[in-house]
């Protein structure tokens, strides 16, 4: 091979490897992503599941928010790559820890709603403990002044924004998770090509 | 020189040098993404929370009643942001609060392992617009993570103070929150907290592309500070959301 032969070789893999990149770079439009990845941490930001069997346990919640999960996982995830379980018991590998209350207070600097006439925090989900560098185990609450209160279309829709944060997803412009809230319980196509990140 | 000359080495070149320009211009992007990037992105971090909020601005109004004669807010005013200061730490346990039952344990602001922090904004008033006769509002805004990996607390309180003449719609911390030290609060910051111009003209600058609302529809006509005191003066009105 002469020398000029193999520099033009190196070019050319140069230029694949430079298209390769760009056109990497242009399929996954970060910038327009609402899926949080694997960050590492518990607590109040969004993480994604360590896995896509995503167990979930009740604890003595009402029958509005069982109702309302219930539906959002057969509407919303249960189509998805995402397999959705419920479990009799909660151990450490429960993924999703659902529960219900009369929250009164403050939780990761949001002041929880005071009463079904009021304004403020109507469900949140806090990452518990880790698996690496996903979620292991989440906690999942939904507030008693919005469950109950409100028609069930509404309490579906916050159903289908928590599940959604306990897969990764951030708040979006539409959709069940359009930032605070809302009235929609579809997920976006978008959202659920997320979900792909679970395939694998 | 051949390498220079080939066209498929000025193609590879070409293309190197639009990725590195492309890298470039994201990081200068990122670095100079707006003037108020930090407190818009303050107001939606990333929680996994989600709330029920009034509709338009006159529904956040004191007058503004639900079924049962509740409002959303105590307090109108606008002043000047007159002081920022470290608040306090907060470690959140996951559970929920309820009665008597706190989720976080109140820490130091500087506590590595807080989950989320306050800073302590004082208002000094210049006008009041509905509700106590304040001189002075002291709020507290929360910042999500620990003074290490958290949010950027001196960022966040410049952005603050560059807002200039405040519009703060507040109210008192309701019972139950009161345990974290917490006194008076922005109960929706991206639609509590707006800007009077010199001209007297409202503007709501934390309301943000990604929020599913905009500006125009949460004013609902409501543009000036003499539109929003006239409001603010009426008579109890049922609110609509």
């Amino acid at each position: 091979m002469s020398m000029s032969t193999g520099i033009v070789r190196r070019h050319r893999r140069v230029v694949v490897a430079a298209f390769v990149i760009l056109v990497g770079a242009g399929a996954v439009p970060a910038h327009a992503s609402n899926f949080s990845g694997a960050n590492g941490g518990v607590g109040c930001h969004v993480n994604v599941a360590d896995n896509k069997v995503h167990s979930i346990w009740y604890h003595q919640v009402t029958a509005a928010t069982r109702q309302a999960v219930s539906w959002s996982r057969s509407h919303n995830y249960d189509p998805t790559v995402v397999d959705t379980v419920t479990e009799d018991a909660r151990d450490r590998l429960t993924d999703v820890i659902a529960m219900d209350a009369d929250y009164e207070g403050t939780t990761c600097g949001r002041t929880w709603m005071p009463r079904p006439t009021g304004a403020g925090l109507i469900g949140m989900v806090i990452c518990q403990s880790l698996s690496g560098r996903r979620c292991n185990q989440f906690h999942m609450m939904f507030d008693n002044d919005f469950m109950g209160p409100q028609p069930s279309a509404n309490e579906n829709a916050l159903a289908c924004h928590e599940l959604g944060h306990t897969v990764g997803l951030m708040h979006v412009t539409s959709g069940c998770l359009v930032t605070g809230g809302g009235t929609s319980s579809s997920l976006r196509e978008h959202d659920r090509r997320h979900l792909s990140y679970y395939q694998s | 020189m051949r390498r220079l000359t080939s066209p498929t080495g000025r193609a590879a070149w070409v293309l190197v040098a639009m990725m590195i320009a492309s890298c470039a211009g994201s990081a200068a992007k990122s670095e100079t993404a707006g003037p108020l990037s930090a407190l818009r992105h303050n107001v939606d971090p990333g929680v996994g929370a989600s709330h029920q909020a009034a509709a338009t601005l006159v529904d956040l109004l004191p007058n503004a009643k639900a079924g049962d004669g509740t409002a959303l807010s105590d307090s109108v005013v606008v002043g000047q942001l007159a002081d920022v200061a470290p608040g306090d730490g907060f470690v959140e346990s996951g559970e929920g609060p309820t009665p008597g039952r706190p989720s976080a344990t109140r820490t130091s602001f500087s506590d590595a392992h807080a989950s989320w922090r306050t800073l302590r904004l004082t208002v000094s008033v210049t006008s009041v617009l509905a509700g106590p006769r304040f001189a002075s509002v002291e709020l507290d805004w929360p910042l999500l993570g620990s003074a290490r990996q958290g949010e950027d607390a001196d960022r966040i309180g410049r952005e603050l103070r560059s807002l200039g003449r405040v519009l703060v719609i507040s109210q008192a911390v309701p019972a139950g929150a009161e345990y974290a030290g917490l006194k008076r609060q922005i109960p929706d910051r991206q639609h509590g907290l707006g800007v009077v111009g010199s001209d007297g003209a409202l503007s709501f600058p934390l309301i943000a592309g990604d929020s599913g609302t905009t500006a125009a529809a949460w004013m609902g006509g409501v543009d000036t500070l003499a539109e929003l005191r006239a409001a603010a003066a009426g008579p109890a009105r049922r609110r609509d959301s």
